[in-house]
C-alpha cells in the first residue's frame, strides 16, 4: 500500500464456535452490522465491500461470488467482490479493501470474512476436500496436519524435537482462549493432556490442532484523514502485505522448500517490515496474532517472522516471552488453537484482535499493557501464500 | 535361427505375510502351518506385474530397447474391459506397439511365454516382456484362501544371451470345470478337491510335461529339476510320482512361505529351480489351468541364474506380519470407510507422462529439473524451452509424516517427501513401517494404486523404503 494511510474505524465479529442454529448469512449480518455500528455508520454509507470466504459450494450455502455478502446485507448497486486465497483469504480481503481506500475507489469499505465449516461434520469439511477433491493423483494423501507433520519431522532432524515447545504453545494459547469470550475452545489444558492426545499426523496430536469452526468477522476501513474528521476511535493499517511463493498441489515437490518454515511468511514479513519501517520486530512489536493452525506452526512462525533466529523459535515460547506478562505476547486471543479457524474469517479476526489490544478493549487478563504496535499473520494453503499486517495506534505515527 | 530363451527374470513378492494358523483361528478352523503372502492394499495384478518387470529389466534404461511386445497374464484383471499391458508398458516407458492381455486361465503365464517365442520365431518381435501376476481371492475362511498367495513375475524372452534356452514346449486345453469364477463372483470356486486333483490337475500336468519332453527328445528321467504349478496341495507330488520323477521339487519353500500364486506361480518355481543348476542341465516347468502348458529349458552359462531366487529371498527376509483384521479390510471382507475422490479422464490423459510414466521437464537453458513438469523454468524463467526428464525410480527420503486421518485400509498412511535425482516427489510411502522411515533413507519408487475415484483405478508412484 502506498499513499495515504488506511484506518480501521469499525470492527465486528461473531463468537467463533459451532453455530448449528445460525446460517452463513446470519453470521455475515451479525459481524457486518456490528462493524458498521462500531464505525458510527449505516449500511448505506458503505460504498464497496469485499467478502473473504475460502471455499465455495463446500459446506452449504456459500457461493463463489460477492453476492453471498451483498444478498444478506441488501448491499445493492455497489461493487461487492469475493476474495479467496486459502487461509490468507480474510487478510487478503482486508488488503483489497485497503487498496481501494488508498486508491480513492472507496470511502467506506466493508470487509467481511466468513466461513461456515460446521454445516457438515469435520470429516467432510477440510479433510473431505483433501480426500475427495483436487488433483486426482498429485499430493493425494496430503492433509492439513500432514503438511505440518512433515515440518515437525524435518525440524527434529535439523534442530531437535519441537515437542516441548509445541506443548508450551498449546498451553499458552488455550490459557488465553479460556479467558476470551469469543473463542471456540474455552478450557485451559495442561501439558500432559496435550501430549497424551490422539495422534493426528506424525508429532502432531489432537491438541496441537485448531478445531473446525464457524465464524465471521468484519472491519470498516477509511482513510486516516476521514477517521480523524469523524472523531472516533481507530487504528491504522500500516502495512498489509501478501506473498505467494509456491503452487498448491506442487508445494511439497519444491526442491527449494527446506521444510523448516515457509518462504511465503518470510517474504510477506519482509515486505511488511519494510513498509512499516520495522527493523527489530521482537523489540518493536507489542502484540502478535500469528497463524497457529498447528502448534508447531507457531514455533516456526516466530522464526519466519524474524522474532527468533532459525532453530530458536522453541526457546522463545519456552522462555515465556510470548505468554502472559512476556515481552511480546503472541495469540492473546487464544489463536487458531482456541478460536478455531473458519478460514475466510480468521485473517479479519486476527487483525481485529490486534486492534482491540491497541485500543485496550480486551479483558484485563488478556490485555497487553500500553500496546501500540501489533502484527497479524496468516499462512495459506500448503504454506504457499502468506499475509502479514501491521496495525498501529494513530499517535505512534504522528 | 537362434533358440529363444529367457533373458531376464524378475519376481515381486508382496511384503505382507499372513500366518495361516491365525487366519484359520479367526474362522474356528485348523490349518497347516506356514504363511501366505498378501498384496498390500494398494497392490493389484497390474502393479505387482510392473514391480516384477522393473526387476527383470534392471535399472539400465537400455534394457527396454528392442522390447517390441508386452504380454500381460492374469486371472485377476483390474479391468474387465481395458488393456493392462498398455498401462504396464507406459509405466515401464516401453514404446511397444504389440500389447496383449491373456486372462482367464491359470496357465496363461506360461502360455504368454509360448506366444512370445512364436512372435520371435515369426520375426515380429526381437524381445518380448512377459508379465504374470495374480491377486487371487478364494472363499474367505476356506482352505484355498489360506493356501493361496499373491505375487508377480516377469521374464524377458528373446534370442540374446539367456538364462534358460527354451528347447521344448507343450500345451493342450480341456473344457472341464474344476476352478472358475463368473463375473459376479467375488472369489473363485473350486469343485470337489479330490475330483479336481485326481481327474483334472494331475493328468493335465503329467500329460503336458510328458509331451514337452518327448518333443525335445528327452525322457522325464533326463530332467534335473521339475516343478508343477497347481492351485491345490499335493498335486505336484502326485504328478512327480506318475512321471516317475526323482528330482527334487523347488516348491517346498514357496508352499510354506508364499502359497499358490496363480499365473505367477510357475515363474517363482522356475526362479528356485535355477539356483544351483549347472550349465546344460534341463529344467521343466508346467502350469495347470483348463489343461496345462509345459516348458522345457536348458540352463545356460549365465551369471544371473540365481537372480530370481535371491530376489525372492530378499523379499521374504523383509516380510511383515499382517494382522487378520487388516487383511480382511484390505480384501474387502470387512467394510472400510468409503471414499470417492473426484477425477477427470481428460486430465489423466493430459498428464499421462507425469503420473504413469514419471516424467518431468528439464530447462534446456539452465538445466533446472522440474517435477511435476513445468513450462516456465523456476530458475531462469525461460518459457517453453524444456526437455523431457525421465525420473529415476529411486531416491532418498527427505522428511515424512505418519497420517492418522486420511482413510486407508491399513493402520496408518505415511506421506513422504523424496529427493529423486535433482527433483522431488511428494507421495505416499508404502510397504514401510513407520520406524523404518527417516531423513536420508533410500527408497524405491513403485507404481501403486491410489484410489478408484470415478470407478477408475488411479495409479501413481509411491515410495518404498529399502533397507
Amino acid at each position: 500500500m502506498a499513499g495515504s494511510q488506511v484506518a480501521i474505524i469499525g470492527m465486528g465479529k461473531t463468537a467463533f464456535g459451532e453455530h448449528f442454529a445460525r446460517s452463513y448469512a446470519d453470521m455475515v449480518i451479525d459481524a457486518a452490522t456490528e462493524a458498521i455500528d462500531d464505525a458510527g455508520l449505516t449500511l448505506d454509507d458503505i460504498d464497496a465491500a469485499w467478502l473473504g470466504t475460502a471455499f465455495s459450494y463446500t459446506y452449504s450455502e456459500e457461493g463463489n461470488a460477492g453476492t453471498s455478502l451483498a444478498e444478506p446485507l441488501a448491499l445493492w448497486g455497489r461493487p461487492v467482490t469475493r476474495v479467496a486465497n486459502y487461509c490468507a483469504t480474510g487478510m487478503d480481503a482486508v488488503r483489497q479493501g485497503a487498496m481501494a481506500v488508498v486508491g480513492g475507489f472507496s470511502e467506506y469499505a466493508l470487509v467481511v470474512g466468513a466461513e461456515k465449516m460446521r454445516d457438515v461434520a469435520p470429516r467432510a469439511s477440510l479433510l473431505g476436500q483433501h480426500i475427495e477433491r483436487g488433483h486426482p493423483v498429485i499430493a493425494k494423501g496430503r492433509t492439513a496436519p500432514g503438511i505440518f507433520g512433515l515440518i515437525a519431522n524435518r525440524y527434529t532432524h535439523d534442530y531437535g524435537s519441537p515437542r516441548e515447545a509445541m506443548t508450551a504453545v498449546a498451553v499458552k494459547n488455550h490459557h488465553y482462549g479460556a479467558i476470551n469470550p469469543n473463542a471456540h475452545l474455552r478450557s485451559a489444558v495442561d501439558p500432559g493432556q496435550v501430549e497424551r492426545a490422539a495422534p493426528v499426523s506424525g508429532m502432531i496430536g489432537l491438541l496441537d490442532c485448531c478445531p473446525t469452526t464457524d465464524g465471521a468477522a468484519a472491519v470498516v476501513l477509511t482513510t486516516v484523514d476521514r477517521a480523524r474528521e469523524l472523531g472516533i476511535e481507530y487504528t491504522v493499517l500500516v502495512a498489509c502485505e501478501l506473498a505467494a511463493t509456491q503452487g498448491y498441489f506442487t508445494a511439497q515437490f519444491d526442491t527449494g522448500n527446506d521444510f523448516l518454515g515457509f518462504d511465503s511468511t518470510r517474504a510477506a514479513a519482509a515486505l511488511a517490515y519494510r513498509k512499516a519501517g520495522i527493523t527489530d520486530p521482537l523489540a518493536e512489536l507489542d502484540v502478535v496474532e500469528c497463524h497457529d493452525c498447528f502448534t508447531v506452526t507457531e514455533v516456526i512462525n516466530y522464526e519466519d517472522l524474524g522474532l527468533a533466529e532459525r532453530g530458536a523459535g522453541r526457546r522463545l515460547v519456552l522462555s515465556g516471552e510470548t505468554g502472559p506478562g512476556g515481552a511480546l505476547p503472541v495469540n492473546t486471543s487464544g489463536g487458531l488453537q482456541s478460536c478455531g479457524h473458519p478460514i475466510g474469517a480468521s485473517g479479519v479476526r486476527m487483525i481485529i484482535d490486534v486492534a482491540e489490544q491497541l485500543l485496550a478493549r480486551c479483558e484485563p487478563d488478556r490485555q497487553v499493557p500500553d500496546a501500540e504496535l501489533g502484527l497479524a499473520h496468516a499462512l495459506g494453503g500448503p504454506g504457499s501464500v502468506a499475509a502479514v499486517t501491521i496495525v498501529s495506534r494513530p499517535e505512534r505515527l504522528a | 535361427m537362434n533358440i529363444a530363451g529367457i533373458e531376464a527374470l524378475g519376481i515381486h513378492i508382496p511384503r505382507w505375510s499372513l500366518d495361516r494358523e491365525a487366519l484359520a483361528q479367526n474362522w474356528s478352523a485348523k490349518s497347516a502351518p506356514g504363511a501366505r503372502t498378501v498384496a498390500n492394499f494398494d497392490e493389484d495384478s497390474l502393479t505387482m506385474g510392473v514391480e516384477a518387470a522393473l526387476r527383470a529389466l534392471g535399472p539400465d534404461p537400455s534394457a527396454r530397447d528392442g522390447i517390441d511386445a508386452v504380454l500381460f497374464a492374469t486371472t485377476t484383471p483390474v479391468f474387465t474391459e481395458k488393456q493392462h499391458a498398455a498401462v504396464v508398458a507406459a509405466a515401464l516407458r516401453i514404446p511397444a506397439d504389440q500389447c496383449v492381455d491373456l486372462t482367464g486361465s491359470l496357465r496363461s503365464g506360461l502360455d504368454a511365454v509360448r506366444l512370445a517365442c512364436g512372435l520371435i520365431r515369426g520375426g515380429t518381435a526381437r524381445h518380448v516382456l512377459v508379465i504374470a501376476a495374480d491377486r487371487r481371492d478364494l472363499q474367505p475362511g476356506g482352505p484355498h484362501e489360506r493356501l493361496s498367495g499373491d505375487a508377480g513375475a516377469a521374464v524377458v524372452v528373446g534370442t540374446g544371451p539367456s538364462i534358460v534356452s527354451l528347447i521344448g514346449q507343450a500345451t493342450f486345453s480341456d473344457p472341464a470345470a474344476g476352478i472358475w469364477r463368473s463375473p459376479e463372483d467375488r472369489w473363485s470356486r473350486v469343485a470337489d478337491d479330490r475330483f479336481v486333483t485326481t481327474e483334472l490337475l494331475t493328468p493335465w500336468l503329467a500329460a503336458a510335461a510328458g509331451r514337452a519332453c518327448t518333443m525335445a527328445g528327452f525322457g522325464a528321467e533326463d530332467l534335473h529339476a521339475a516343478a508343477f504349478a497347481a492351485p491345490l496341495a499335493r498335486v505336484e507330488a502326485s504328478v512327480s510320482s506318475r512321471l516317475g520323477l526323482t528330482v527334487p521339487s523347488p516348491s517346498g519353500g514357496i508352499d510354506r512361505d508364499i502359497g499358490y500364486t496363480g499365473v505367477a506361480h510357475p515363474f517363482l518355481q522356475l526362479a528356485l529351480s535355477l539356483t544351483d543348476r549347472l550349465p546344460g542341465e534341463r529344467v521343466l516347468i508346467a502350469a495347470a489351468g483348463d489343461g496345462a502348458t509345459a516348458l522345457l529349458g536348458t540352463v545356460s552359462d549365465h551369471d544371473g541364474l540365481s537372480e530370481g531366487a535371491s530376489q525372492m529371498a530378499a523379499a521374504l527376509r523383509r516380510r511383515r506380519e499382517l494382522p487378520v483384521g487388516m487383511y480382511q479390510r484390505m480384501r474387502g471382507q470387512l467394510p472400510v470407510e468409503p471414499v470417492n475422490p473426484s477425477t477427470s479422464e481428460m486430465l489423466l490423459r493430459r498428464e499421462q507422462s507425469v503420473g504413469l510414466e514419471l516424467r518431468g521437464t528439464r530447462c534446456r537453458k539452465c538445466g533446472r529439473g522440474h517435477f511435476p513438469p513445468r513450462r516456465i523454468c523456476l530458475e531462469c524463467h525461460t518459457v517453453d524451452l524444456m526437455d523431457t526428464l525421465e525420473l529415476p525410480r529411486n531416491g532418498a527420503l527427505f522428511t515424512h509424516t505418519v497420517e492418522h486421518l486420511f482413510p486407508v485400509p491399513v493402520n496408518e498412511l505415511i506421506m513422504g517427501v523424496v529427493d529423486v535425482g535433482d527433483v522431488r516427489v511428494y507421495t505416499q510411502v508404502t510397504d514401510t513401517a513407520p520406524d523404518e522411515c527417516g531423513p536420508g533413507r533410500p527408497v524405491d519408487l513403485v507404481l501403486r494404486k491410489l484410489h478408484d475415484g470415478g470407478h477408475l483405478p488411479h495409479y501413481f508412484w509411491k515410495a518404498k523404503v529399502v533397507s
